[in-house]
């Protein structure tokens, strides 16, 4: 059996280990990988969608701006069925303040599949918006904290 | 004036809705609803993994195979290395996560390769560059030098896994037949070969013809047909040893299409006596022999699904090959495949979800998908000749074989939604894949 190590900031942590030897070319080999428990996020409710001054072209342009980022290619099927509700404040220079994103509401996956698809919907925002959103500065406070619904009614290829 | 009036009077509807309710009259934050994401490969950097003392050229080569692994699920794309603004010279030093936004990288994977005394170990980090930090906790991997590419799996399995919350499928082997020589004396010998087509070594040797091994649930042995004894019989060999055994041999009767229950103690294959061909299990240790279907069609390829409950076949008691679900303790069979043209050789998704199957309609073969009670049947390919399923650990990619017109059979996989359409690198022919479980 061999030492195997959970590495975090360059610190030796806790770990667990395995043996395998069981195919020609495939012996002596070990193998651990830390668990990390998932945070409970998943959450249940029905939404209401409200649309405030901000105009119909103002919501379409910052919807597509951040679509184009949403990437669901490496999610499980299970993890692209997940709907949920972020929120998150937006700056006067219009770019997300990456620690206000926050998960306000999840349904339809597991916890696992809920996080994986929060990953991908936080990475769509903050990518997408490291250089400011299309939103109109004299309705600052229209948009300032936004709650954005995910939910993948037909991915594009 | 009118105007005036209207807003004061709103304002004062809202002091008062405000009184009564003692809430604050606080706004909402505006919701906007999102639809339509994308689907296309994730954008990830893999610098050259840092040789920590005696790696060599082995750190290259396991970045390379990490590489070659995620890139090759079609998920995932790698930014070309000369791209990179940071150089990762220390797998402790700070990572410039600026540096990797700048382009466009949404997966950074760091590491180090330590290759002293015989043995390889490589620790790595996964980074999400738009949080500036790591997804999960770095993990090392171990092993002795000569695994260094399973080392190198087993860190693409781990990526994969987080940032999929799928399991991986990289560090598994596939057993198939390979083929040589002229089509009327063909040679046909039991092959082995990582998922990726690397590190074929063979099983049996080219004195007698072999045909659909299967691999057992812990990938320790492996079912196979084989003519050595004139006829078509079963055997299980252990992969440790290479010993073979003869299994269920009857007098009169020839056994042939073998494959593993899920607790691997039962065998479920097609036994033909006097002409008649049906589903018998047996134990794995030869004894127990029971018939499971009792049909003048022929019944064949049979598969169990992953809680052992049931099992998909083939039959042409219809008239033609369709496919049929029965319980694992045999009875009556329904039939689930629905569409036009023939189904054979049904295999069950790991995952349970899907029943994977070989089509021939209208001059094609296609490789297709469908739910267990026969709905949404999807076909994946098409080709001149396309069979022989077989699936993934993890049930998201589907490895078969092709024979184009005049050519050999060559060994492709897909993924389960139809994407990835890929030929799987082989020495020479090969046919009748069959992938392992996940190596432990």
């Amino acid at each position: 059996m061999r030492i195997l190590h959970a590495i975090k900031t360059g610190a030796l942590l806790a770990y667990t280990a395995l043996v395998g030897a069981v195919l020609p070319g495939a012996t002596g080999l070990a193998w651990a990988e830390a668990v990390k428990p998932v945070s409970s996020t998943a959450l249940y409710s029905v939404w209401r969608v409200s649309g405030k001054e901000l105009s119909a072209k103002t919501r379409k342009d910052f919807t597509v701006a951040v679509e184009r980022c949403w990437n669901t290619a490496a999610l499980s099927d299970e993890a692209v069925n997940v709907t949920m509700v972020i929120g998150l404040t937006i700056g006067p220079d219009r770019k997300p303040v990456a620690d206000s994103l926050r998960l306000v509401e999840a349904k339809g996956g597991s916890e696992a599949a809920v996080q994986q698809a929060y990953e991908a919907a936080r990475k769509a925002i903050l990518l997408c918006g490291r250089r400011g959103f299309p939103l109109p500065a004299e309705k600052y406070e229209a948009w300032r904290e936004l709650e954005l619904v995910f939910a993948a009614s037909g991915a594009t290829q | 004036m009118s105007r005036l009036r209207y807003l004061l009077s709103a304002a004062l509807a809202a002091a008062t809705l405000g009184a009564v309710t003692g809430a604050p009259l606080q706004a909402e934050p505006l919701r906007i609803e999102l639809g339509t994401p994308v689907v296309e490969p994730m954008p990830f950097a893999l610098p050259r993994f840092v040789d920590e003392g005696g790696a060599g050229d082995m750190a290259a080569e396991i970045s390379g195979v990490i590489a070659a692994d995620l890139a090759g699920t079609g998920l995932f794309e790698q930014i070309p290395q000369n791209a990179y603004i940071q150089n990762i010279t220390s797998f402790d030093a700070a990572v410039s996560y600026p540096d990797w936004q700048a382009i466009n990288a949404q997966a950074l994977i760091t590491g180090a390769v330590q290759g002293g005394g015989g043995q390889v170990a490589v620790k790595f980090c996964l980074h999400d560059v738009f949080a500036n930090g790591t997804l999960g906790e770095c993990l090392q991997f171990a092993g002795d030098k000569g695994s260094w590419r399973r080392v190198a799996h087993k860190v693409a399995d781990a990526v994969y896994s987080r940032i999929t919350g799928e399991s991986g499928y990289f560090d598994s082997r596939v057993v198939f037949v390979s083929e040589a020589g002229p089509k009327n004396q063909r040679q046909k010998r039991l092959a082995v070969m990582d998922y990726d087509g690397a590190n074929t070594s063979y099983l049996t040797d080219s004195a007698s013809i072999v045909l659909a091994p299967r691999f057992s649930p812990s990938g320790d042995r492996i079912l196979f047909t084989s003519y050595s004894s004139g006829f078509p019989q079963i055997y299980v060999m252990d992969v440790g040893s290479l010993s073979v055994r003869g299994l269920g041999e009857q007098p009169g009767t020839m056994t042939f299409a073998p494959r593993f229950s899920p607790d691997g103690q039962t065998v479920v294959f097609s036994l033909e006596r006097g002409g008649n061909t049906d589903i018998y299990s047996l134990n794995i240790n030869g004894g127990g022999l029971q018939q499971l279907t009792n049909s003048p069609a022929i019944e064949t390829a049979p598969s169990f699904s992953p809680d052992g409950s049931q099992i998909v076949f083939e039959s042409d008691r219809s008239g033609n090959q369709q496919i049929y679900v029965m319980s694992a303790g045999g009875g009556e069979a329904r039939r689930v495949s629905g569409g036009a043209g023939r189904y054979g050789t049904p295999v069950w998704s790991p995952r349970g979800d899907y029943i994977a199957f070989t089509k021939q309609n209208a001059g094609r073969f296609h490789i297709g998908v469908m739910l267990v009670d026969g709905s949404e049947e999807k076909l994946l390919t098409a080709s001149y000749i396309d069979e022989g399923p077989t699936w993934a650990p993890n049930g998201r990619v589907i490895m078969f074989a092709r024979q184009e017109p005049g050519g050999d059979p060559m060994l492709y996989s897909v993924d389960v939604t139809g994407r990835n359409l890929k030929r799987i690198p082989t020495q020479g022919a090969a046919s009748d894949p069959a992938w392992s479980p996940l190596l432990p």
